[in-house]
């Protein structure tokens, strides 16, 4: 049942319009030294669309992505970026591509908040290049955006973990990519600042740059992405449109919990929820 | 603000401690050609040392995530030891001789740490301190073996394993120092040019390669331009401990984290603390008549600066 092909129930989006010039997966393999992940995966993300990636834990979200961002290199197979291979991208001309939003981020060094976004300036910077007054006025903007503009001078350590995790969505940002792939970024963030992120996923989406967003709560991935990718023990099980995808069916299948169904009150979009018995 | 008087302060505590290692000495206070001559080596000596120590620490401490990290971790003071308590076993002592023992001991050692810590085609930051803690053991063990075997000359190795920037230079040996010293500025230009890499990676390895940081070279880069660095050190020095662990520290304090002002503040402070801890030998010789190595005064100056900042900090 969760052999190489995943399903699919939606025609459209699994041949992506503009798949060329996004993310080509081919036939990757890809293992840790005590466990085989992926076997000949072979999926594509066109440039533009917004992807959440979801699964139970230690299905390969997370190494997935470390993948496309090139932060592991696969044991064979390949994967071509805007129609070359991905290892064949100098890292810094990469950087100026696809920003890579770690789940936990730590900090030896107590910078400032302003000093950690400039830090995304790197990849257009040569080796003694000061950051430039457009630098600066770049990371304000992006810093801005998050909302913690008030933070701007505060150590990045003397922040909470949901503050820091901002900067550091504020940092990719700065890198100006044309693809931003996210690791549970929510994790640490209350309520007002998930839908803040949330919401600036989708702007970011609605102008033009790709998201791949790894997830661990369905509805909201369900809510803001138009492709869902589900993964399930190292294989692309399912992929396709979150709302023909979240049905109690698919969730017991892969997390084993069946769920009840709803709708969202606001979008009409399919939802689920935890029974209490 | 802080960060310009701290500029400020560095350099005329630096020029006005050169003037006084010029005019002071155990000859008093005199200023005649004969004695400047032996006294500019060994001001340049000094400030070269504390400076190149200090700015290697900065850079190893940046890169090995690591607030404990001293120059010496890498092992390749410990290399230069051997190097020396060989040149003075086989008695090739000849005023050159010695420090280019105490060089290919260094580069020894680099190679080995450098070779065992590899794996799978890739080196680790934990991986680079673990193999340097033990060549350094290994090293330290095959000196007391040297020591052992050529009794008559313990004193010397012990001198030289703790610094001493009173060096008899000859006009070759100042022509190689000068030469080495030259090489050297340009490898800490180097390691200068690196400042933003160093900074980026304080942060997790991934986030440091998604923007763009080569972390595999940037590692074997700064470790080998490192060991390069403490190895002339230690070659015309001695091991000179405590300046590269500490001074790093007083410097981030005064400047905060970025390494395009720590690693210059680096260089100009640790030229400061040697250059008093040289002059405290030198007070010391004087009332005295005894020389005591540099390693002890250094640790006896740099400990309560230490301590005070580390208090303030933390407090």
């Amino acid at each position: 049942m969760t052999r190489n092909t995943p399903r699919t129930r939606n025609t459209p989006h699994n041949t992506p319009t503009n798949s060329k010039s996004g993310f080509v997966v081919k036939e990757l393999c890809f293992s840790y030294a005590q466990k085989t992940l992926f076997e000949r995966l072979t999926v594509s993300i066109g440039r533009g669309e917004f992807c959440s990636v979801v699964g139970p834990n230690g299905a390969g979200k997370s190494t997935f992505i470390k993948l496309l961002s090139r932060l592991l290199e696969p044991q064979s197979g390949g994967i071509l970026f805007e129609e070359q291979l991905l290892s064949s991208y100098p890292r810094r001309e990469l950087a100026q591509r696809i920003a890579y939003v770690p789940q936990e981020s730590y900090f030896a060094l107590d910078f400032t908040v302003l000093e950690t976004v400039l830090q995304g300036r790197h990849p257009y910077l040569k080796p003694l290049e000061r950051y430039h007054s457009s630098d600066f006025a770049l990371a304000r903007q992006a810093i801005d955006r998050l909302g913690i503009s008030h933070l701007a001078d505060k150590g990045i350590n003397n922040i909470s973990s949901g503050e820091r995790q901002l900067a550091v969505i504020a940092r990719s940002l700065v890198q100006q990519p044309a693809v931003i792939l996210l690791d549970e970024p929510l994790n640490h963030l209350d309520l007002l600042h998930q839908q803040q992120v949330l919401f600036l996923l989708g702007e970011l989406h609605s102008e033009g740059m790709s998201v791949v967003l790894v997830a661990h709560d369905l509805n909201q991935a369900a809510l803001v992405s138009q492709r869902m990718l589900v993964f399930a023990e190292g294989q692309l099980v399912e992929d396709g449109k979150p709302d023909d995808l979240l049905t109690p069916d698919l969730v017991q299948r892969y997390w084993g919990i069946r769920p009840i169904e709803g709708r969202h009150p606001e979008s009409n979009k399919r939802q689920i929820f935890l029974p209490l018995k | 603000m802080r960060a310009k008087l701290g500029w400020v302060v560095l350099l005329v505590l630096l020029a006005g401690l050169s003037l006084l290692a010029l005019a002071f000495g155990p000859a008093g206070l005199t200023l005649d050609s004969q004695i400047l001559a032996s006294r500019v080596p060994r001001l340049l000596l000094t400030v070269f040392a504390g400076g190149i120590l200090a700015l290697v620490g900065a850079a190893l401490q940046g890169l090995l995530q690591n607030p404990l990290v001293d120059p010496y971790i890498i092992g390749s003071s410990s290399g230069a030891g051997v190097g020396v308590a060989l040149s003075l076993l086989l008695g090739w002592t000849s005023v050159i001789g010695r420090p280019i023992f105490a060089f290919a001991g260094a580069v020894g050692a680099l190679f080995l740490v450098y070779t065992m810590a590899r794996m799978r085609g890739k080196v680790s930051r934990l991986s680079l301190i673990l193999a340097g803690v033990a060549v350094s053991f290994v090293a330290s063990s095959l000196v007391m073996v040297l020591m052992v075997l050529s009794r008559e000359q313990l004193a010397q190795i012990i001198y030289f394993l703790m610094g001493s920037t009173k060096v008899v230079f000859t006009p070759t040996k100042l022509w190689v120092f000068v030469g080495s010293a030259v090489l050297s500025f340009a490898a800490a230009g180097r390691l200068l040019s690196r400042w933003r890499s160093l900074d980026i990676l304080s942060t997790n390895i991934e986030a440091a390669e998604s923007l763009g940081v080569d972390t595999q070279r940037l590692t074997t880069e700064v470790f080998v331009l490192s060991a390069l660095l403490i190895g002339v050190v230690v070659a015309f020095a001695g091991a000179i401990s405590f300046i590269g662990l500490v001074v790093p520290h007083i410097v981030r304090f005064m400047f905060g984290p970025r390494h395009l002002r720590v690693l210059p503040g680096s260089f100009l402070a640790g030229a400061v603390l040697l250059l008093a801890s040289d002059l405290c030998l030198r007070g010391f010789a004087m009332a005295t008549g005894v020389d005591l190595p540099l390693s002890v005064v250094t640790a006896l100056f740099g400990v309560p600066v230490f301590l005070y900042i580390m208090r303030r900090r933390l407090a």
